[in-house]
This record gives structure tokens, C-alpha cells and sequence, in this order.
């Protein structure tokens, strides 16, 4: 499978990298066990800083989805399709947090914030069902 | 005319054959950086659109008229020193300019903002079928053995074993670097060349230059092995100036009859090597890129 990246998207590179090993972990692209390239590899290929991809790399490794078996590379965690539930639920917390921060820094008021947040959630649940 | 000359000019012929087939290689590879930017950008195009040939031409020229007054003028053991040092240092001048020059016009080509790269690990395995891998370790692991063998029981001298292994370490060392350096390689064009062949040339390439490497194994350690039993048959197979100048180190060793005269051995290498030069250049590798005709690209883009 491929990753890309897109340097004009307003979503850091490295976070880019870290929803498409998480998105494909999730939808059984890569399983538990499968190889993954080495930063280097990523790095040249990507036109990115080896920096970067390490990022990446202990991002996902932190979560539990990916696990480094020292000189035998890194490959898929083996609880790795477990973790990816925990670790989308946690991003999101940290994303949800930051954002309401965003918003009450900026001035909106805590009650237009929550009417706006419930309004937005029932229609998009209307939208699903 | 001297065999060895005109073995050593067709040899020239199929290297500046393949040198202009892989600056061609090579430019569009560098231009494949970014090659939207690159076809929207006419003058760029036409001012890159092919890699200057005649550093190339001027190389292979000197190296034809020093090969000719090498063998005219020299010894034989002197002709081919001479011979191989000029095709050695032409090929680094070549390399170095070469190098530079395509790493001007990478820089001056933007990054593409979006691109993209398999997340499959790079590895031997990939490119080269198992039993192809094993029998070129397991050739080179037996002919060394061979050669300790016949030594430890002083049916080879001591200075065709420490030739044979400074040659098989040399080989080894160029391959590791050669692995290394085909899986590192960056494929510039991962995203590019689906747009314009359908076959991924970076994987072509890759399983060329590994099965390339695992030929040379093969074909060194056909060579040691023809070599022992020449040995071990009471000759030489042909005159080694390393063997010779080993033998002098460790002295008073036997001698052995000399089979095949160096100049020709050296003229039957070159005709073996003009063919598989001039082959390189028709391998899928090679010919998957060559086939990309840049110019009706950018017709069609500004069409």
C-alpha cells in the first residue's frame, strides 16, 4: 500500500503519515506483523527529513500500533487493530481540547460553543442514521 | 590491426553506446522530480530536455587513441594498466560532471506538494528469486573454501590464495555497498511514472542492479574456481602482475607455466564485457523510461 502527503494541506506532514498507518491498521490494509519500511526508506522516498518519519514512527509506537524489533525493522504491533480504537479516541480528546481552547480564546461564548457543538453533532447523526 | 586494440575499441563502442542510454536515463529521471512543474514550464524543458553527450563523446575518444598508442608503444602487462586506469579515471571525470550537473537542475525544480511512497519494505528479497540469492552466496562461500583447502594442503601457492581472497573481499565489499545503495536509491518518480508508463521503473531498476550483483558473484566465482583447477592442474590460467608481486613477498614459493597469454585474456574479457555492456541498455530497467517521449508530453499538455 502507499502513503501520501500533501506539504499545502494545513495538516502537519507527520500527522498526515500517522492517520494513513492508523487508517490502514483499522481497515485490515496492514496487519499485525507486516513489515513497515525503515525511516530512512520513507524519508528519501517522501523527500522528507529522517527527523519526520522518526516522528512518525514514535507516534505510532507509543500508541501500540506499531513495535521496533531492533535491527529487524518495524513492523504492524500485534494488538495493533485494539490500540487504533484507544488511540483515535485520545486523538481526538487532544483535538476536541485544543479546539474548544481555540474557540474560547478567540471570544465565542462557552454556551454559543456547546449549542454550536450539540447542534453539529445531532445533525451530523441525523445525516449517518 | 592489434586484437587487443580493437577488442579494447569495441569495448569503448558499447560503453559510450550505454553512456549515452543512461544520460538519457538518468536526465529524465532528474526531471520526474516534479514533472507537472517541469512540463509547465516549456523553456526549462527545452533547455534540460537532453543531457549533453559530448563530455561523453570527447571521453571516449581519448580513451580509443591512448588505448591505441598504449598497445602500439608499450608492453603488454603496461598497455593494460594504462588501458584500464584511462577507462577508470574517463568513467570517474564523467561521473563527477555528470553528478553535478544533475544535481544543479534537481535543485532548481520544485518539490511537488503532494507525493508518495509505498510503505513495503525495500529488500533483497523483493528483487531477486531465493535460490538466485543462495547460489551466488553459496558459490562464493565454496570457491574461498576451495582455495583455503588447496592451500592448507600446498596444492595452491600462498600468493594465488591471498590474491584470490583480496579479490573475493574487494567483490564482497562492492556488493554490500551496491545492496545498500540499490535499496536506499530514491525513487523520484514513484507518483510520476504510473502518469506515464505503466510499469514502476525504481522496481525495475532495483531488480536489475541486485540480479546484476548476483551475477557478478556467480561469474567471479566461476573465474576463481576455473582458476584452481588450473592450479591444481600444474598452470597458471593467465599471468597476474597481484600474484606476482605477492610471490615476491612471500618468495620462495614454486612457479607455475602460464596458460593464456595476458594481453589475450585481456581481449577476450573486453569482447565478454562490450556484449554485456551493450545489452544493458534493452533491459526492462532501461527500456520502460527510455520509451517516455518528454517532447509529445509537453505538446500534449499545452494542447
Amino acid at each position: 500500500m502507499d502513503v501520501s502527503i500533501d506539504e499545502s494541506s494545513a495538516i502537519p506532514v507527520y500527522r498526515q503519515l500517522v492517520q494513513q498507518v492508523v487508517k490502514a491498521v483499522g481497515d485490515g490494509r496492514l496487519r499485525p506483523g507486516d513489515p513497515l519500511p525503515t525511516i530512512r526508506q520513507l524519508a528519501v522516498d517522501l523527500d522528507l527529513t529522517p527527523a519526520t518519519v522518526s516522528k512518525v514512527y514514535q507516534i505510532l509506537e507509543a500508541a501500540g500500533i506499531v513495535a521496533t524489533a531492533g535491527r529487524r525493522g518495524t513492523f504492524v504491533h500485534g494488538e495493533a487493530s485494539a490500540n487504533v480504537g484507544r488511540f483515535l479516541s485520545r486523538e481526538m480528546e487532544i483535538r476536541f481540547r485544543e479546539f474548544v481552547d481555540e474557540q474560547l480564546q478567540a471570544g465565542i461564548a462557552f454556551a454559543d460553543l456547546k449549542r454550536f457543538v450539540t447542534k453539529e453533532l445531532s445533525d451530523s447523526n441525523r445525516r449517518n442514521a | 590491426m592489434n586484437l587487443t586494440i580493437v577488442a579494447s575499441w569495441i569495448l569503448m563502442g558499447s560503453l559510450a553506446w550505454m553512456g549515452t542510454a543512461s544520460l538519457d536515463v538518468q536526465r529524465k529521471q532528474t526531471l520526474a522530480k516534479n514533472m507537472d512543474w517541469v512540463l509547465e514550464n516549456p523553456d526549462f524543458l527545452r533547455r534540460h530536455l537532453r543531457a549533453p553527450l559530448w563530455p561523453l563523446f570527447a571521453l571516449t575518444l581519448f580513451c580509443m587513441v591512448v588505448i591505441a598508442f598504449g598497445f602500439w608503444s608499450l608492453p603488454s602487462l603496461e598497455a593494460v594498466y594504462l588501458k584500464n586506469g584511462t577507462i577508470l579515471a574517463a568513467a570517474g571525470i564523467l561521473c563527477a560532471v555528470h553528478g553535478f550537473q544533475e544535481s544543479r537542475i534537481a535543485q532548481a525544480i520544485p518539490k511537488p506538494d503532494r507525493r508518495s511512497a509505498t510503505l513495503r519494505p525495500r529488500s533483497l528479497e523483493n528483487y531477486a528469486p531465493k535460490a538466485f540469492r543462495w547460489s551466488a552466496d553459496a558459490a562464493l562461500l565454496l570457491v574461498s573454501l576451495g582455495v583455503l583447502v588447496a592451500w592448507s594442503l600446498g596444492a595452491v601457492t600462498a600468493a594465488f590464495a591471498v590474491a584470490v581472497a583480496i579479490s573475493i573481499a574487494t567483490l564482497v565489499g562492492v556488493v554490500a555497498w551496491g545492496r545498500w545503495a540499490t535499496l536506499s536509491e530514491r525513487s523520484p518518480h514513484f507518483q510520476q511514472v504510473r502518469r506515464i508508463t505503466d510499469k514502476d521503473l525504481s522496481e525495475n531498476y532495483r531488480r536489475f542492479a541486485v540480479q546484476l550483483m548476483l551475477s557478478m558473484q556467480l561469474v567471479v566465482a566461476l573465474l576463481v574456481a576455473v582458476q584452481l583447477a588450473v592450479q591444481l592442474a600444474g598452470w597458471q590460467l593467465v599471468h597476474n602482475p597481484l600474484q606476482t608481486m605477492l610471490q615476491e613477498v612471500f618468495g620462495g614459493q614454486r612457479t607455475f607455466p602460464v596458460l593464456v597469454r595476458y594481453e589475450h585474456y585481456d581481449a577476450v574479457v573486453s569482447i565478454l564485457a562490450a556484449i554485456l555492456v551493450a545489452w544493458l541498455p534493452w533491459t526492462p530497467a532501461f527500456a520502460d523510461i527510455r520509451k517516455i517521449n518528454l517532447v509529445s508530453l509537453a505538446k500534449e499538455e499545452t494542447r
